[in-house]
């Protein structure tokens, strides 16, 4: 591509980065939020805050179900955890799903808001909400995450120098460049983990070729392979359903210490019921859920499925560590603090591209294509968070019996960030399109806590002194992303100009 | 932009920077690398983790999974390799060589694989 073999690489890392540095932008912010899906969850639930993390009573739970979901098919039980005390219940008959949230004591359902909740960040993270083509583009943006990984390695041999270097008053380029090396030198080993991992979890859609060669191509057949679930087809006799709540306590015998995530019913009420109760995976690495399999009309144990092969296993552990579901409070804060550095990685990077450009002068055509890359890093970098508030907001504001709610908080999101993009292309200073918009998503999250204190009862006054940390963590982060946004403000209007050509030389130390 | 001029170092030392000489890149040149990495290296992935997984001694399911995490690392430098290449041609030919190579091995053993 150029002469050597380092520039070729720079030119890569910088076209690269640059085309795909907005969905890669969005694709980290969104996996950041994700970190903390469940408690986003259960704080945009406030009418689940009063439950109690008490244990649970699987037979009131069966109970309900066998009033909700009689003559179903097919029952799930989702039990409750530490991050969102509640049970979920789900049934199906035929192709019909229902499902309902219910007190784990009691039995008794709750009524809650309609949400997506953290489900939406998740969704947003892996598939950009475009079903099978999202799965794609957001694999087609780590693999050149990867490559641009890569790529600024080998451009960067004064890894360690680069390392100890700050300036931020030398010169808008470099005090930009020197952000986006620390975030990206500081995480590394992170940056590369987590989008390696992203990437093996749909390694069979993207490159599906042990699939095709060895199973035709069924997908469903290779899941079954490596799950080896009982099948058992319903016999059509009644026979009552033995207690789930025995066989609940039968299973975690085998599991030293291992809790339950999962109890499903295969024809209640059959004589070919099955009950599978399944593992839950927040004490270990892979991300793999053993099982014990019972006889539902005899409670006879017909299988207890552990994962033992090697290449299945190591599998497990590296889609594991993308996913965390080891419930590590300490070890979830650093992944939410490495997303962080990685979403400031790249937007500086996006930011860096303008800055080193906007002080040279080139004919129309390349003018025009400066501006729109100024204009969409405006509008992705400050806008996300405005729409991301906005969506916080409308959970708070929208009325709680509104039909459609879960669908309109996400239409306000979009709506919103819709508007950001207007802005940021019909504002006619692009430094003031930058500053207002990192005001505006700093002042909505400043005062997502006191939203919160006039709309629930569930706020700091209250969560704090009573320890409800994982609630109290949602409003103080809010403040934080808030104060940390206007910071940005206050300062992108400083370093909006490169006061010097990127090609001159910069004043430094010049190494041996 | 399509009459961009690209000047080399971002981040290298100024030594090393040649601030007089910038070098124009053709679209043509780029557009053809492009392909080269998006397909190419597509082909050239599917190809060798087939080969992989049908050369592993190990069992389907397991052969597939090790094979499949390995595939990321064949594609990442077959793009490397597209742009470093001294010209399209040569990035052409370094990736449909060695994914001709590994179609070679591997379909002989799919059609005994039974796939």
């Amino acid at each position: 591509m150029k002469d050597s073999f380092t520039q070729s690489m720079d030119w890569l890392h910088t076209w690269g980065g640059l085309l795909f540095g907005w969905l890669l932008f969005v694709i980290f912010f969104s996996g950041t939020l994700t970190v903390f899906d469940k408690e986003i969850t259960y704080w945009m639930q406030p009418e689940l805050h009063h439950l109690p993390a008490a244990a649970l009573n699987v037979d009131a739970v069966t109970r309900q179900l066998s009033t909700l979901g009689g003559n179903s098919d097919h029952w799930w039980i989702e039990l409750p955890t530490n991050r969102l005390p509640v049970t979920k219940i789900f049934w199906k008959r035929q192709d019909q799903f229902e499902e309902r949230l219910i007190e784990p004591l009691s039995g008794k359902p709750v009524a809650v808001r309609d949400t997506h909740g953290g489900e939406f960040f998740y969704r947003f993270h892996y598939q950009l909400h475009l079903d099978r083509v999202g799965v794609w583009v957001v694999g087609a943006s780590a693999l050149v995450m990867l490559v641009a990984l890569v790529t600024g390695l080998v451009i960067h041999r004064r890894i360690f120098k680069d390392f100890f270097t700050f300036r931020p008053r030398s010169s808008p380029h470099r005090a930009w460049l020197d952000v986006h090396n620390l975030t990206g030198v500081l995480v590394l080993p992170f940056h590369f983990m987590i989008t390696f991992t992203g990437l093996v979890i749909f390694g069979q859609i993207y490159i599906p070729a042990g699939v095709d060669l060895l199973y035709g191509g069924d997908e469903e057949q290779v899941v079954a392979d490596m799950e080896q679930r009982i099948e058992r087809s319903p016999q059509h006799n009644r026979a009552p359903l033995v207690s789930l709540e025995t066989l609940e306590r039968r299973a975690r015998e085998h599991w030293d210490g291992g809790t339950t995530e999962w109890i499903e019913v295969h024809n209640p009420g059959d004589r070919h019921a099955l009950v599978e109760i399944t593992r839950r995976t927040d004490d270990r690495l892979a991300l793999v859920s053993d099982r014990v399999t019972f006889d539902g009309a005899t409670g006879e144990t017909l299988q207890v499925w552990k994962a033992t092969q090697p290449a299945f296993l190591t599998y497990s552990v590296v889609i594991g560590l993308h996913y965390i579901w080891f419930d590590k409070i300490t070890i979830r804060w650093l992944y939410f603090l490495m997303g962080l550095a990685a979403s400031v990685m790249i937007a500086t990077g996006l930011v860096l591209w303008t800055v080193k450009r906007r002080a040279r002068h080139f004919d129309a055509a390349t003018t025009v294509w400066y501006r729109l890359v100024e204009r969409l890093n405006i509008a992705i970098v400050a806008g996300l968070p405005i729409a991301t508030a906005a969506f916080f907001w409308s959970n708070r504001l929208l009325p709680t019996d509104l039909a459609g709610r879960a669908l309109w908080e996400m239409r306000m999101f979009f709506l919103t960030w819709g508007f950001c993009v207007l802005h940021a292309f019909l504002r006619r200073e692009w430094s003031a399109a930058w500053k207002e918009q990192l005001y505006g998503g700093g002042a909505l999250f400043a005062c997502l806590p006191l939203l919160n204190m006039a709309t629930t009862q569930s706020h700091m006054l209250i969560t704090i002194p009573n320890e409800m940390w994982r609630l109290a963590g949602i409003d103080l982060t809010s403040l934080a992303t808030g104060l940390l946004l206007g910071w940005g403000g206050r300062h992108v209007g400083r370093i909006g100009t490169a006061s010097q050509p990127a090609s001159e030389p910069v004043l430094e130390t010049q190494q041996v | 932009m399509a009459s961009e001029w690209i000047s080399p170092g971002n981040c290298m030392e100024p030594a090393m920077r040649t601030p007089d000489r910038v070098q124009k890149v053709s679209w043509r040149n780029v557009t053809a690398r492009v392909l080269a990495a998006a397909f190419g290296g597509y082909g050239l992935t599917y190809a060798a983790t087939a080969c992989l997984t049908l050369l592993l001694p190990l069992s389907k399911i397991e052969a597939i999974l090790t094979a499949s995490m390995l595939s990321f690392v064949f594609y990442t430098v077959a793009i490397l390799w597209a742009f470093a290449a001294s010209t399209p041609q040569r990035a052409w030919i370094g990736l449909l060589v060695p994914a001709a190579a590994c179609a070679a091995v591997a379909v002989p053993l799919a059609r005994t694989a039974g796939g």
